[in-house]
């Protein structure tokens, strides 16, 4: 085709625009394209004995008059937090500083402009003592205090380090540090030469250490300073993260079972984070991925979404709808108290895809076998699983093996079985291997019940190519007796990429992506060697250093149902199956229905303004579900404290704490504000303080709160 | 053959995508957020003029073309189809001029599109499909969505993908270069570099925050929306999260803007009431709000009459005559923003229907069908080969121009894109059509 010349050139200005962006910015992603990975150093330094982010008994004048006083320190020392004193809720604001003396406290508690009371005293042993200045009605005039933080731990600062090596021995990057609360992010710098440097530098916060570096090891004599404390130490060594797969030795914080509930069980729940103190992460993991071998109650109640009234007698539960079975599903996945059984089922769908919207009325059930195959099998034998999955009715159906024949075989099984599910695009086969493999997987053919008018699949010798086959090197002799795809199943699996290829997809799903070659050998290796034992090598993955590591921290961005399911199941606040099902499907991930055989999209090609728009209106269906939540007893303060806790600062940080949402200095306060705050119509801001015990502001002001949390950013990120 | 006039995917260097852009974007610290999306917001009201634009009418279910321009003379339409065929003296004549003959009529529910085939601006395509056709629903829309009827191993370092995914991939790459109303999430979208924007109406796209209409209500609402947005401010992170943010920001602020112009909108010219009245109406109130959309992707379903059908009047005639209203306006709406000559209609469905009605008045899955083509820049006429007896004496008219040769045609010559990227597959049939 040519052009006609006349044609003025077009309008290009959006084109132009990225142009341009990508221009400025050529350099850097083909340099971020070939640098290596960044060096990732985790380290933990003692800043001082007790962290005052909590609950402490407060006592005035020897115990005239006492109070449970909350504190939470932030990155430069400064103190906040409540008490209620003699019935009147007391703000407190103040600091905590390292002196020659030790750490000193200074508190100030304000009701109003009457009531009054100033604490200033030093840690001694367990308590911080001192005197007190109270004006009003409790403590009035000069007296003693002393605050129990017997129940406070050490004041330890994790600090995570990400660089990478710039100029000479130059070291650049990001940091983050936790400190009793959420992770605060800034920078780090160093270098690697003799005199191995690191500092970590963030708003309120430094670490500085000097010593010696050998490649990738520190030996330094450190200071740091903040969250009140100033310290130092000689002697840290610090070394870069093992990623191995030995099991972790890092205490399981609040912040690793978190980071195991959103990868495992559809995010954090209260009960589960309890199971998991209580069993110990082992025992947790264990029977985390033993799969019920009975039937459960969860599968008991969700049968019914797959009944039709209009169901033969003796094939109820056999004709359900496509819509029927992902709702089904949904229903699984919702109220499931195994979770895990679910979201490792969601990651062979998504590896060995099938979409229901292929089968007829009459085959539709295959589905619920399908999903049921890697529901039950999963965390079973791979070679099993993969011979299962090779012969299942909807798979032979979506990839055309019951239209591959003796005189026509069908290549597009063939091609898949290599290319998607076990060895990965041109690794190791051919085309002509392919044609020969497609010749093996021939013989199967659709048949029809009489009694019950359903389709079942059946192997027909007839259509079997009963001539030999040489795929891989292997030559697999004519027979016409049973199908080859077992053969052609323990060929693969003898080839050297198979294992490689399913345990870095595993790893890359659950761990991190980009792993390197030492250590997806060792993934294989497990898998491998431990005669394709997929329970083993789950338990082994959720235990080992590289699935903690920091690198495996919010690697991933949530795909919708981890979003939507997520956020139900964490909230409490319910939605309907069948309103999941349209929210999903908005969202472009409705289990059962795969876009491709590829499965769906990952990382952050979940990542859109549409996408973001659609998760926070999920979020609110969610919320404001409220009339079909009071008829069904939910309600949002089952997952708050106890009325007599329930502050507005125990609410906020017991929604941060279950969305695992991470927040910033100044976040908090905003939030209190929203929960402490009526505005009016006319655009007038009432004070209105939250009670716990109004069931107006938990419906309207806690579920604002949460929909509040839903939008952040990092509830975005698994 | 595309040489120095026309878009350039070379400027976009390969492997670079607007996710990349937006990585190190988050990356530069400073540099959230407002990085390229400065562009997908509208600089002001009115539509971009010059901007070449292309929207994409699909009728589910397969359309019977057939019926919807009937041949005139072929004895065998008339034998095959006894109760449903249109008779010469029902159809809108499509010959205009002394000396002009076409062998078929439009069908009478479509007047306004009629008109613009006496302004020579309507080109029907003629028995359009794609080599070894398939009957079913589901996989002939993958056909026509994916613009490879092969496989795509076949085509080196190509990624399934839709085609309208790659063509916004090359040349619109921002979420409104390319969009998609009310027609779910159509396999044309997915897969390649872009996240355009698919909704099921303008109205729906923003973020829901309130729960009742209250005064009081909107008063929390918005109280809401602010501490939310006031921690996506104060949030800097690194990864993901960073990338969340950058997200976040563009949701507030697109689905702001798309709110703005649908509230803004001038109503200028009256879209029909019906499904597609509404979605058109989206598609013109997007171009006047001056969104720089290049590709729009709507259309109603209900055409797989296999029942009832009727002829001149009845169930078809009812969808055409919605399909009428709905285009006629649009056209309308087109020439009152003065981007007529800029804009390219096409209406298509996944396959034509048989040359017989069947036992039940209607008529079964078919191959191909005739393709509508308008614009203001379009050269109106019948094109393809014609429609003959011999056609309509097998099961069903077999396929003569591949579609992707109009929408190669279209990209090439109107979109002024290299065609070859967005559709890579090399077809076995090829026409040089003219049709713009």
């Amino acid at each position: 085709m040519t052009h006609l010349p006349t044609r003025v050139r077009p309008d290009s200005r959006p084109v132009r625009a990225i142009i341009l962006t990508s221009a400025l910015f050529l350099a850097p992603v083909a340099l971020a394209q070939e640098a290596e990975p960044p060096e990732i150093y985790r380290f933990q330094v003692e800043l001082a004995p007790v962290c005052l982010d909590g609950a402490f008994p407060l006592a005035l004048n020897g115990g005239t008059t006492t109070g449970n006083a909350t504190l939470v320190t932030d990155t430069k020392g400064k103190l906040t937090g409540q008490v209620t004193l003699d019935g009147l809720p007391y703000a407190l604001t103040g600091s905590v500083k390292a002196t020659k003396k030790g750490l000193s406290l200074s508190l100030t508690g304000r009701n109003d402009k009457k009531n009054r009371v100033t604490l200033k005293g030093v840690l001694e042993g367990s308590k911080f003592t001192g005197s007190s200045t109270g004006k009003g009605a409790v403590a009035a005039g000069k007296g003693t205090f002393e605050l129990d933080v017997s129940t406070a731990g050490p004041q330890i600062a994790t600090v995570v380090a990400q660089v990478t090596q710039g100029r000479g021995s130059s070291l650049k990057g990001t940091a983050s540090v936790q400190v009793c609360g959420p992770a605060v992010e800034g920078k780090a710098s160093g270098s690697r030469n003799r005199k191995g440097h690191l500092s970590v530098k963030i708003s309120g916060f430094k670490f500085t250490g000097n010593g010696s570096a050998d490649g990738r090891r520190f030996d330094l004599k450190w200071s740091a300073s903040g969250f009140g404390a100033k310290t130092k130490g000689e002697s840290l060594r610090i070394t870069e993260e093992s990623v191995s797969l030995a099991p972790s030795t890092l205490a399981v914080d609040s912040d690793a079972a978190a980071h195991l509930l959103k990868r495992t069980h559809f995010g954090v729940s209260a009960g589960k984070r309890a199971e998991l103190a209580a069993k110990g992460l082992s025992q947790f993991v264990d029977d985390m991925v033993a799969i019920p071998t009975t039937e459960t109650q969860v599968e008991i109640d969700a049968f019914p979404e797959l009944v039709n009234v209009s169901d033969p007698a003796n094939a109820i539960g056999k004709y359900p709808s496509s819509a029927d079975i992902a709702r089904w599903w949904l229903h699984l996945m919702t109220y499931s108290d195994t979770p895990f059984q679910e979201v490792q089922a969601l990651f062979w769908h998504d590896h060995f895809a099938v979409n229901s919207e292929v089968l007829g009325s009459t085959e539709l059930y295959w589905m619920v076998d399908y999903v049921n195959l890697y529901r039950r099998n999963g965390t079973g034998n791979y070679r099993d699983l993969l011979l299962a999955m090779s012969r299942d009715p909807a798979m032979l159906d979506y990839l055309d093996g019951l239209r591959s024949t003796r005189t026509a075989p069908n290549e597009n099984f063939a091609r898949e079985f290599w290319e998607l599910f076990t060895l990965g695009a041109d690794n190791g086969y051919t085309q002509e291997e392919i044609v020969e493999s497609s010749r093996a997987f021939t013989g199967y053919r659709t048949r029809t019940d009489d009694a019950t008018g359903l389709t079942y699949v059946s192997f027909d010798t007839g259509r079997h190519d009963a001539t030999a086959k040489t795929i891989l090197g292997v030559t697999i002799p004519g027979q016409n007796v049973t199908d080859d795809y077992e053969a052609v199943v323990d060929i693969t699996l003898d080839n050297r990429p198979a294992a490689e290829f399913i345990t870095k997809k595993i790893f890359e799903t659950f761990c991190y992506t980009n792993p390197d070659e030492t250590l997806v050998a060792e993934l294989a290796a497990l898998l491998r060697d431990n005669d394709w034992d997929l329970a083993h090598f789950w338990r082994t993955l959720f235990k080992s250093e590289a699935f903690f590591s920091a690198r495996s921290r919010g690697a991933f961005v949530k795909n919708p149902v981890e979003y939507g399911i997520g956020f139900t199941r964490t909230t409490g606040l319910l939605l309907r199956v069948d309103e999941m099902d349209d929210l999903l499907t908005n969202l472009g991930q409705l289990p059962t229905r795969p876009p491709t055989v590829d499965g769906w999209p990952s990382g952050t090609e979940w990542l859109s303004a549409q996408a973001l728009v659609d998760r926070t209106n999920l979020a609110w269906e969610a919320i404001t579900d409220l009339s079909r939540h009071q008829t069904e007893g939910i309600a949002v303060q089952d997952i708050l404290p106890p009325e007599n806790e329930r502050t507005a600062g125990a609410v906020i940080d017991t929604c941060v704490d279950l969305l695992d949402v991470k927040l910033v200095e100044g976040d908090r306060e905003d939030l209190l504000d929203y929960l402490n705050t009526d505005r009016q119509s006319n655009g007038s801001v009432v004070e209105s303080p939250f009670d716990g015990t109004n069931q107006t502001h938990l419906d309207e002001r806690v579920r604002g709160l949460l929909h509040i949390l839903a939008q952040h950013p990092t509830y975005q990120v698994r | 053959m595309c040489e120095n006039i026309c878009q350039s995917s070379t400027h976009l260097p390969k492997g670079v995508s607007r996710r990349d852009i937006l990585k190190v974007g988050a990356a530069a610290a400073g540099l959230v957020a407002l990085g390229p999306m400065g562009k997908w917001l509208p600089a002001a009201h009115g539509a971009p003029q010059a901007l070449k634009r292309l929207v994409v009418v699909n009728l589910f279910g397969g359309n019977d073309t057939t019926n919807m321009v009937p041949p005139t003379t072929l004895q065998t339409y008339f034998d095959r189809r006894p109760t449903i065929a249109l008779q010469p003296g029902e159809g809108l004549s499509l010959n205009v001029g002394s000396g002009s003959t076409t062998l078929r009529n439009l069908h009478p529910a479509m007047p306004l599109i009629h008109s613009a085939w006496t302004d020579g601006q309507l080109a029907i395509v003629q028995k359009v499909g794609y080599p070894r056709a398939n009957l079913s629903h589901f996989i002939s829309q993958d056909i026509w969505s994916l613009a490879v009827r092969d496989d795509f191993s076949k085509l080196k370092g190509v990624e399934r993908s839709g085609w309208i995914a790659r063509y916004a991939g090359r040349f619109a790459p921002t979420p409104m270069g390319a969009v998609s109303i009310g027609a779910g999430r159509p396999l044309d979208f997915e897969g390649g570099d872009s996240n355009p924007l698919m909704v099921s109406s303008l109205g729906s796209f923003r973020i829901r925050t309130n729960g009742s209409s209250s005064a009081n209500n909107t008063a929390e609402a918005l109280h809401r929306t602010e501490r939310a947005k006031s921690l996506l401010a104060r949030f800097h992170g690194a990864g993901n999260s960073a990338e969340a943010k950058i997200a976040l920001d563009q949701a507030y602020q697109l689905a702001d803007q798309v709110q703005t112009a649908v509230a803004n909108y001038s109503n200028a010219v009256t879209f029909p009431n019906t499904t597609l009245g509404r979605r058109l109406k989206d598609v013109s109130t997007l171009i006047e709000a001056g969104f720089e959309t290049q590709v729009f992707f709507t259309g109603i379903g209900g055409f797989d009459n296999h029942g009832n059908e009727g002829g001149a009047t009845g169930t078809h005639a009812n969808l055409l005559a919605q399909v009428d209203g709905a285009i006629g306006a649009l056209v309308e709406d087109a020439k009152r923003q003065n981007i007529w000559d800029d804009t390219v209609i096409v209406v298509i469905t996944e396959f034509g229907r048989r040359s017989f009605e069947n036992g039940s008045v209607g008529t079964d899955h078919g191959e191909a069908f005739d393709m509508l083509v308008l614009g203001g820049g379009v050269n109106g006429g019948l094109y393809g080969a014609d429609l003959s007896d011999a056609d309509l004496a097998r099961n069903q008219p077999q396929y003569d121009v591949d579609f992707r040769s109009v929408y190669k045609e279209i990209v090439d010559r109107h979109m002024r894109a290299d065609d070859k990227l967005v559709f890579p597959e090399p077809l076995e049939r090829t026409h040089n059509l003219g049709i713009l």
